[in-house]
């Protein structure tokens, strides 16, 4: 891309997202305080909140006990990653139809670059209108948009724009629209980094921006000048799709168990369907993994892992089983109650599985679990489960 | 002619802050904007800093000097002024007294009962 070219990036976000689907499937749902997340009695935490039961001081992350003593009309509902990802998949395919530009950065949030498909879709700010609206009308959920000449003014105006808005920062007005904002708003600046800055009577990013060089150089190191950069609204990095984005390290699920445990059927059980949603992960974003780490928490927050490398990398439920079965045997050598176990693949690699010749099963069981992805993936992640471990879904 | 008007709104939400300091403003148009390459919508918000230091290309707000109306215009290459949307471009009698320049438009869509409009 040439500098020269006038860029457009829109930084989109799906207003309480999860909420939000909740209420596509159940409509009385509407204008109540809503949370997503586990029961109390299972150690649950929010996983998001609507605007209601925000009103009443609940947040993400927050424990559900204390969010209910808080709001106690306040509805709870258990929600389905599965679903989430589906409505996900649905609004991320229609935005698709504006740009192939997509980084997906979460499953409720998107950078877009729509720069050079003015004369397709207009000015960026009614492309984001009609993005907007066509979610709106077609899948029933609210978005909310930033648009200016890069990723970073983008992400600040659309939490401005929040909720159900659109926020068009003019190009060459950065500057000027950060100036009088607090510098707690750039994303990147935490509590310890603003605190020091207002040591220095560095509160708005106006001021931040006018700061001489030298003196953030020596403050901050080399993040200061770079600070600075941003508090005058410069950002250079690129929308990268997924076909340009370097690949991730790796992918890991965990749970925390209602009560501490030590029963060995109901620690392999839980362990084999975390192996088996990461070993599905694998599989969607076509990736092959080399190492497996097992990881418990005991009750007395003692956290140990141990790994396995295999020769051949694989995305293969049972083939990693086989290595982590063993692990949790040795890790639950402590004789602790535990309180969470965690699987993570990691070295991984872009990839298709490839069987032994000398071992059709293994080809067969591989088969059978894309069919079991395929159907999951259409009707849900708890429409077909294992039957040696059906008895695993009233535990937590 | 298209009947505009701006007046001087607060916004709620984490936007207030742009207006926590002196020097910065929000206003809201009203009325039947004219269709032009701005695309102004009734209820468009706009975010105006302090100042008469424009460059080609910006839109700024100015006094009319008739009270306290305030008008859109957009900067030219050669720094004269057109008005946009429907307002009138200054003229000898009201010539462009620039209050500040619009860094940003914001929409809402939120209906009165706080759910959001199609």
């Amino acid at each position: 891309m040439s500098a020269s070219r006038p860029r457009h990036v829109l930084h989109v976000d799906l207003d309480a997202f999860f909420v939000a689907v909740e209420r596509v499937i159940d409509p009385r749902l509407h204008g109540r305080p809503v949370v997503v997340g586990g029961p109390p009695e299972s150690r649950g935490v929010v996983a998001a909140a609507s605007y209601e039961a925000r009103a009443y001081g609940i947040h993400s992350a927050m424990p559900m006990g204390q969010a209910l003593r808080l709001c106690p009309d306040l509805v709870r509902v258990s929600g389905s990653r599965g679903m989430y990802s589906r409505a996900s998949k649905a609004v991320f395919s229609l935005l698709g139809e504006y740009t192939p530009m997509i980084e997906k950065v979460s499953v409720d949030e998107a950078y877009l670059d729509l720069s050079g498909t003015e004369h397709l879709f207009g000015h960026a700010l009614d492309a984001a209108d009609r993005m907007r609206r066509e979610v709106k009308e077609r899948l029933r959920l609210d978005l909310t948009v930033g648009v200016s000449a890069n990723r970073l003014v983008s992400k600040v105006a659309s939490a401005f724009a929040k909720p159900c808005g659109l926020f068009d920062v003019r190009p060459g007005q950065e500057p000027r629209f950060f100036a009088p904002l607090p510098v707690k708003v750039l994303p990147g600046i935490g509590p310890v980094t603003a605190t020091r800055l207002r040591d220095f009577h560095i509160d708005y990013l106006g001021v931040l921006a006018a700061t001489d060089r030298w003196f953030l150089e020596e403050t901050f190191g080399r993040y200061g000048p770079a600070m600075q950069q941003r508090a005058r609204g410069e950002d250079q990095t690129p929308v990268s799709p997924p076909w340009e984005r370097a690949l991730r390290k790796s992918i890991g699920h965990e749970r925390t168990f209602s009560e501490d445990t030590d029963d060995p059927r109901l620690l392999r059980g839980r362990l084999q369907k975390l192996l088996e949603q990461a070993c599905a992960r694998l599989r969607e974003e076509h990736l092959l993994a080399r190492t497996l780490t097992v990881k418990l928490r005991f009750a007395d927050f003692v956290t140990v892992n141990r790994d396995v490398t295999l020769a051949q990398p694989s995305d293969h439920d049972l083939e990693w089983w086989k290595e982590a079965e063993p692990l949790l045997e040795r890790l639950c050598a402590r004789r602790a109650l535990v309180r969470l176990v965690g699987v993570r693949l990691s070295g991984l690699q872009q990839g298709f599985w490839q069987g032994s010749l000398f071992d059709p099963e293994a080809a067969a069981a591989r088969d059978r679990l894309s069919v079991l992805d395929r159907l999951r993936g259409r009707y849900g992640e708890s429409s077909l489960q294992s039957g040696d471990r059906l008895w695993l879904r009233g535990q937590s | 002619m298209a009947v505009v008007t701006l007046e001087s709104i607060s916004v709620g939400g984490k936007a207030a802050q742009f207006a926590d300091r002196p020097g910065t403003f929000f206003l809201v148009l009203r009325g039947d904007p004219a269709e032009d390459a701005e695309g102004l919508q009734a209820g468009d918000v706009f975010a105006v800093s302090e100042g008469v230091d424009v460059e080609a290309g910006d839109l700024v707000v100015w006094w009319t000097g008739v009270e306290r109306t305030l008008a859109l215009a957009r900067v030219q290459a050669d720094l004269s002024f057109t008005g946009v949307g429907g307002f009138p471009p200054p003229s000898d009698e009201q010539p462009a007294r620039v209050r500040g320049v619009v860094v940003g438009r914001l929409r809402q869509f939120l209906q009165e009962d706080g759910a959001a409009e199609a």
